[in-house]
C-alpha cells in the first residue's frame, strides 16, 4: 500500500442546468499523502470549491460527479453510496467552509454542535462528548471554554466562530481535513492566528490537509505543494518551490505577479490579470486560458495541452510554450526562472 | 430573555391603551350620540337615562369611566337592547368562536407546516405542484365563497352535513375547514419557502459535512430555523381566524361573537360595536404577546435584540 | 499530443480579435430589460396579466354599450337562470321560476311576459293558467305537504336531541316539488336552453347578473386599485422620509408604525365604515388610512439601505440636492420591491372590500362590488346558487390573477428570491 492518503484520478463534475450541462471539473487527477498539506489555488469560478465538495459527495441538485475516480485509503468514493459516505464524512474527511458566519447553526450552543459530530461518530453518550467539545474548544484556544461552550454561535466573534468550526471538523480526528477559503472572510491579523492553529493542529494529531484559496500567499505558508485549477482543469501541479521559484505556466505566473509583497523594498506595481475566466458552459476546446494569456498562439485556442512534466517528474504544467517545438519567448522564459516573493 | 420579556408586555400594554383610546375617539366622532340613535323619548326621560349612563358629563370624564370600567372588565351595555351588555356577548359567543379558533388553529399548525414541509422536500415534483396549486387556490378564493360552497357541495348536494347551528362536531367541520384556508394556504407556502431557503445555507452543509443522516439534517437542523419565520406568523394568524369568523360564523349561523359583531353592525349598535372591537383587540394583542414571548424560545438570538 | 498534426503555423501568435472570438457574446441588459425579459418568459404571470387585462376592459367598457343597466329592474323576471326548462303546449312555449310562476318565452330562450294567472287556488296549493282555452295546473302541493311534515320533525327535534334533522333536510332540499298538469296529462319539460335576454341570469329582483357583475367589478376594481395607490404614495413617503433623516426622526416614526401594526386593521377598517357609512369612498378611505403601514417599512429600510451605498455618498460629495438625490438615485433603485408590494395590495384590497361588502359594510344598493352581490344572494343561495357563484367566481378569478402576477413580478425584479 502507498502512502497516499487521497487519490483524485479524472475527475470530472458537471452541474446540469436548464441552460444545459456546466462543466465545472473536466478531469483532474493529483493526490494527498499521509501528513502532508497541499493547496488547491485559482480564482473563483475554477472549480476549487466543487473539487472538495465532489470529494466529499456534498454536491447540490443538479450537480453531479460523471466521471474519475477518488480514491481514498485506496477505496472508490464515488461509488460509494450516501450512507456509507455518512461514516466517512465528519470522521475520515472533515471540511471547515469559507464563511464562519453562516456555517454553524444559529439556534444551537456551540458545545451542541462540536459534541453531534463526537456523539455520532465515536459512540459517545452526550456527556462525553461535551467533555470531548470542552477538550476541543481548549485545543483551537477559545479563550473560557467552560462558558463559551454554552454560548451561540451569535455570541462569537467571526475568528471564534472559525475555531468553532475546526473544533469541530477535527474533533474526530480525521485522516483528512479540507479546509475551503477558511480565512477568506477574516480579518487579516485573524487569518495568521488561523493559520498558525491549523498548522499546529495538523501536526499535533497528525492530519492531511487539503487548503483551498485563492490566496498563493496563504498556500506559502502552510502547504508542501500545489496544485493551480483554471477553468475546470488543473494548469499546474508541483512542490510550493515549483510553482513559486520556477512557475512554468503564464497562468501561475499572473497569479503570483498579482500578490502583494510586503516584505519587498523595491516598489512595484500589482499586475492584475486581465479579462474573466471562461464560460463553462461551452467550455473552450483548446487551453482554457488562451483568452487571458499573452503569450497565446494559434494551437491554445484548438488543443488542450498535455501536461509537460519536469525532469524529476513532479512538476507538471498544462502548456504549449513547454513543447520542444514551441518558439521561445523572451519574456516568458525571463519569468520561468521564477518571481520574487516576498517570504 | 427577562428584560426582551417584561418590554413586550409593557409594549402589548401600550397598544392596549391606544387600541380603547383610538376606539374611543371614532365611535365619538360618529355624528350625534347613542342616544340619538333609539326612538325618541320624552326630555325628562332622556335626561335620567343621560345621567345614569354618565353621557350629560364632559367627553373627558367620559373617557375616564369609560377606561375605568373597561380595565374592570365591564364592555358596555347596549342601548338598543334593553338588559343586553357586551359581556353577555361574549359570554354566549366567544366560547363558539374560541372552540372554532383553536380547532382551526390546531388544523392549520399540522397540516400548513406538514404540506409545507412535504412541498420543500420534493420541490418541483408531483406532491410539490399539487399543493401549490390547492394553496394558491387557498389564497384566492374569499372564505365566505368556500363557506358556501362547501355547504353547497357537502349539505345541499350530498346531504352530509349539517347547515345550521353548532350543535355535534359535524356542524364544526366546515367552519373549522373554512375559516382556516386562507392561513393553511399561507402556512404552507410561507413553510414551504422558509424550508427552502433554510436547506440553502450553509449551515446545513455543515451539519452533512459532519456525516449526519438526512434525516437528522432535515429535522434537527433545517426544521428548527425554517419555523422561525412560520411563528411569527401566528400571532396575526389568530388574529385572522378570529376576524375571518365574521363571515364563516355568518354563513354557517352559528351564533358566535363574530356572527354576533356583524348582527350588532347592522343594527348600528354603537356601544355594542366599541365593547366587541375593543375585546377583540385586547384579546389579538395578547395571543401576539404569547407567541412572541414563545418565539424566544425557537430563537436564541432574540434575547440581542 | 498522440495524434495532434503538428504545423509551424500553429506556433503563430493570436491576435487580440482572434482571443475574443471565441466568447460568449451575451448581450448585456440593464436591470429593467432583464426584468422584462424574465417576465415576459413567465407564461402563467403572462396568462393572469391578460387576464387583468380583458376583465379591467370587460369592467369599464361593456357596462357603456350594453342594452340593460345595471339599476334595470323587471320583477316578473326575478331569480331566472342561466338554463331555462322550458315546456310548451299548444304551439306556445314557457319557463317555469321558482316561485312557481309561468313565464312565456321564445323556443330560443328569449324572455317575453310573465303568463297571467288565471286563479291562485291556495287551498289545494296550486296556480291556474290558462293557454288558448287550455287549462294549464301548477300543482305545488307536493312540496308544500313535504315542508309541513319536515316542521313538524324539526318542533320534535327541539325537544328530543337524538333525532338527526340533517337527513330530512337533504330529502327535503331534493324532493319533487311540483307538477305541470295541462288537463289530467303531466307535462315534462320538452328542453332546456340558454336565456336569450339575460345571459347569466337575473338577481331577486329581476336585474342584469351579467352586468351587475360587471358593475360590481368597476367598483371592487377601482377599490382596488385607489387604495393600492393611496398606500403606495403614503407609504414611499412616510417610509422615505423616516430613512432618508434617519436617526431620532426615524426612531420616532417607525414607533409609530410599530403601534399602528400592533392593532388589528381589519378591526379598524370595519369601526372606520361603522363611523363614515357605507359607500365607495369610505371602503377606500378606511383601507388608504390602514394599509400603508407594510409599505412604509419596507421603503424605509429600502432608503435605509441605499443610503450607505457608495453612489448615493458620491452624489452627495459631488453636491446633488436631496430631492435630486431622492428621485435620481433613490426611488430608481427602489422601483423593484415597491412595485411588486404595490402589485400585492390590490387583490389585497379587493378581498377586503368583498369582506366588508359581505358583512353588510360595503357599498348600497343599487350600487354593487362583487363582494355586495355575494351577499345578497347568500340568503337563496340554496335555490339560486348561480347568483352567488358567480360574482364569487369574478373575484376568485382577479384575485388569482392578481396574485399570479405578482409572484411573477417578484420573480422578475428580484432573482435572488427566486425559488
Amino acid at each position: 500500500m502507498s502512502d497516499k492518503l487521497l487519490e483524485v484520478k479524472d475527475l470530472r463534475t458537471s452541474f446540469f442546468t436548464h441552460l444545459g450541462e456546466v462543466k465545472a471539473i473536466r478531469g483532474i487527477s493529483f493526490d494527498v499523502e499521509k501528513g502532508e498539506s497541499i493547496g488547491i489555488v485559482g480564482e473563483s469560478g475554477s472549480g476549487k470549491s466543487v473539487t472538495s465538495l465532489s470529494i466529499m459527495k456534498l454536491l447540490l441538485y443538479p450537480g453531479k460527479i460523471v466521471g474519475g475516480e477518488i480514491l481514498f485509503n485506496g477505496e472508490d468514493l464515488v461509488n460509494k453510496t450516501n450512507k456509507d459516505m455518512m461514516a466517512i464524512r465528519g470522521n475520515e474527511i472533515a471540511m471547515i467552509f469559507q464563511d464562519p458566519m453562516t456555517s454553524l447553526n444559529p439556534v444551537y450552543t456551540i458545545g451542541d454542535q462540536i459534541a453531534e459530530a463526537i456523539m455520532k461518530h465515536q459512540k459517545l453518550s452526550r456527556k462525553e462528548a461535551h467533555e470531548r467539545a470542552l477538550e476541543m474548544l481548549k485545543l483551537v484556544n477559545i479563550p473560557d471554554p467552560e462558558k463559551r461552550i454554552h454560548n451561540f454561535p451569535h455570541e462569537f466573534s467571526g475568528g471564534m466562530r472559525q475555531r468553532a468550526m475546526i473544533a469541530i471538523a477535527l474533533s474526530c480526528q480525521p485522516q483528512l481535513l479540507i479546509a475551503d477559503e477558511p480565512t477568506t472572510a477574516l480579518d487579516v491579523t485573524i487569518q495568521a492566528q488561523i493559520l498558525d492553529l491549523m498548522k499546529s493542529l495538523n501536526a499535533k494529531l497528525d492530519t492531511s490537509t487539503m487548503l483551498i484559496t485563492h490566496d498563493l500567499g496563504v498556500v506559502a505558508d502552510v502547504c508542501s505543494r500545489v496544485v493551480v485549477m483554471y477553468g475546470g482543469l488543473i494548469m499546474e501541479k508541483g512542490s510550493i518551490r515549483d510553482i513559486y521559484y520556477e512557475p512554468r505556466h503564464p497562468y501561475t505566473m499572473g497569479l503570483l505577479k498579482s500578490i502583494p509583497k510586503v516584505a519587498s523594498d523595491e516598489k512595484q506595481r500589482l499586475i492584475p490579470i486581465p479579462g474573466t475566466p471562461p464560460d463553462l458552459l461551452n467550455p473552450p476546446t483548446g487551453c482554457p486560458f488562451y483568452a487571458r494569456c499573452e503569450y497565446a498562439m494559434r494551437i491554445c485556442n484548438t488543443q488542450q495541452p498535455p501536461y509537460f512534466k519536469s525532469e524529476d517528474g513532479k512538476h507538471e504544467s498544462m502548456c504549449w510554450l513547454l513543447h520542444p517545438d514551441a518558439p521561445k519567448n523572451e519574456k516568458y522564459e525571463l519569468l520561468k526562472g521564477g518571481v520574487k516573493i516576498g517570504k | 430573555m427577562a428584560k426582551y420579556i417584561v418590554k413586550r408586555i409593557i409594549s402589548a400594554i401600550i397598544t392596549i391603551w391606544f387600541i380603547m383610546t383610538l376606539t374611543f375617539i371614532l365611535m365619538n366622532s360618529i355624528p350625534g350620540d347613542p342616544m340619538s340613535m333609539g326612538k325618541a323619548l320624552q326630555p325628562e326621560v332622556e335626561a335620567a337615562v343621560r345621567a345614569k349612563y354618565g353621557l350629560d358629563k364632559p367627553l373627558i370624564e367620559q373617557y375616564l369611566t369609560y377606561l375605568k370600567n373597561y380595565t374592570h372588565g365591564d364592555f358596555g351595555v347596549s342601548f338598543q337592547k334593553i338588559g343586553l351588555t357586551t359581556n353577555r356577548i361574549i359570554a354566549d359567543g366567544f366560547p363558539y368562536s374560541l372552540k372554532i379558533g383553536g380547532w382551526s388553529s390546531l388544523f392549520i399548525i399540522v397540516a400548513g407546516i406538514g404540506f409545507g414541509i412535504i412541498s420543500a422536500l420534493k420541490q418541483n415534483k408531483i406532491p410539490d405542484r399539487v399543493m401549490m396549486i390547492v394553496s394558491t387556490l387557498g389564497a384566492t378564493v374569499p372564505s365566505f365563497v368556500f363557506a358556501t360552497l362547501f355547504l353547497y357541495v357537502f349539505n345541499r348536494k350530498l346531504g352530509w352535513v349539517p347547515s345550521f347551528g353548532a350543535g355535534t362536531w359535524k356542524h364544526y367541520i366546515g367552519p373549522v375547514l373554512c375559516i382556516g384556508m386562507f392561513s393553511l394556504a399561507y402556512v404552507t407556502r410561507l413553510t414551504r419557502t422558509s424550508v427552502l431557503d433554510v436547506l440553502q445555507q450553509d449551515y446545513i452543509r455543515t451539519a452533512r459535512a459532519k456525516g449526519l443522516s438526512e434525516g437528522v439534517v432535515i429535522i434537527k437542523h433545517a426544521l428548527r430555523n425554517a419555523l422561525i419565520p412560520v411563528v411569527t406568523y401566528l400571532g396575526p394568524m389568530i388574529a385572522s381566524l378570529i376576524t375571518g369568523s365574521f363571515v364563516v360564523e355568518k354563513v354557517f349561523g352559528i351564533a358566535g361573537i363574530g356572527s354576533l359583531f356583524t348582527t350588532s353592525i347592522t343594527n348600528r349598535d354603537y356601544t355594542l360595536i366599541m365593547g366587541i372591537t375593543v375585546f377583540f383587540g385586547i384579546f389579538i394583542v395578547i395571543a401576539t404577546l404569547i407567541v412572541d414571548v414563545l418565539y424566544v424560545f425557537i430563537d436564541p438570538r432574540i434575547k440581542y435584540d | 499530443m498522440e495524434n495532434i498534426k503538428m504545423s509551424p503555423d500553429m506556433w503563430t501568435p493570436l491576435e487580440k480579435h482572434e482571443k475574443d472570438a471565441e466568447k460568449v457574446s451575451r448581450q448585456s441588459l440593464t436591470f429593467w430589460q432583464d426584468a422584462k425579459r424574465r417576465l415576459k418568459e413567465n407564461k402563467v404571470a403572462m396568462v393572469s396579466l391578460v387576464a387583468i387585462v380583458i376583465v379591467i376592459l370587460a369592467c369599464v367598457f361593456v357596462p357603456m354599450f350594453y342594452p340593460i343597466t345595471f339599476e334595470d329592474q323587471i320583477l316578473d323576471f326575478a331569480n331566472i337562470g342561466i338554463m331555462m326548462d322550458i315546456y310548451e303546449i299548444d304551439g306556445s312555449y314557457f319557463y317555469m321560476n321558482g316561485e312557481y310562476y309561468l313565464i312565456d318565452v321564445a323556443p330560443d330562450g328569449t324572455l317575453l311576459k310573465k303568463h297571467p294567472l288565471v286563479k291562485d287556488d291556495t287551498t289545494n296549493k296550486r296556480y291556474i293558467y290558462d293557454f288558448n282555452g287550455q287549462e294549464v295546473i301548477v300543482d305545488y302541493s307536493p312540496y308544500f305537504n313535504a315542508k309541513v311534515e319536515y316542521m313538524n320533525l324539526e318542533k320534535k327535534a327541539k325537544k328530543d336531541s337524538s333525532i338527526d334533522l340533517t337527513e330530512a333536510k337533504f330529502n327535503l332540499d331534493n324532493a319533487k316539488k311540483v307538477e305541470i298538469k295541462a288537463g289530467d296529462e303531466v307535462l315534462n319539460s320538452i328542453d332546456r336552453v340558454h336565456n336569450k335576454t339575460y345571459i347569466l341570469g337575473t338577481d331577486n329582483l329581476g336585474r342584469d347578473m351579467f352586468v351587475r357583475i360587471l358593475h360590481g367589478g368597476r367598483i371592487s376594481l377601482i377599490v382596488g386599485f385607489v387604495a393600492a395607490f393611496v398606500n403606495l404614495i403614503i407609504g414611499v413617503l412616510y417610509g422615505g422620509i423616516a430613512g432618508y433623516i434617519g436617526g431620532k426622526a426615524d426612531n420616532i416614526m417607525m414607533r409609530i408604525v410599530d403601534v399602528i401594526s400592533a392593532i388589528p386593521t381589519l378591526l379598524y377598517v370595519i369601526l372606520l365604515m361603522v363611523v363614515m357609512g357605507n359607500g365607495m369612498m369610505p371602503i377606500i378611505i378606511a383601507l388608504s388610512i390602514t394599509y400603508w403601514l407594510s409599505m412604509a417599512r419596507l421603503v424605509r429600510g429600502q432608503v435605509l439601505g441605499l443610503k450607505e451605498q457608495e453612489f448615493v455618498l458620491a452624489a452627495q460629495s459631488l453636491g446633488a440636492s436631496t430631492k435630486r438625490i431622492m428621485l435620481r438615485h433613490l426611488v430608481p433603485n427602489m422601483m423593484g420591491p415597491i412595485m411588486v408590494s404595490a402589485t400585492m395590495q390590490i387583490p389585497s384590497a379587493i378581498f377586503t372590500e368583498a369582506f366588508l361588502s359581505f358583512v353588510g359594510l360595503g357599498v348600497s344598493a343599487p350600487q354593487a362590488s362583487w363582494g355586495s352581490l355575494c351577499n345578497d344572494a347568500l340568503l337563496t343561495y340554496m335555490t339560486y346558487p348561480y347568483q352567488l357563484f358567480l360574482p364569487a367566481l369574478a373575484i376568485s378569478i382577479t384575485i388569482l390573477a392578481f396574485n399570479l402576477f405578482s409572484d411573477g413580478l417578484r420573480d422578475a425584479l428580484d432573482p435572488k428570491q427566486r425559488k
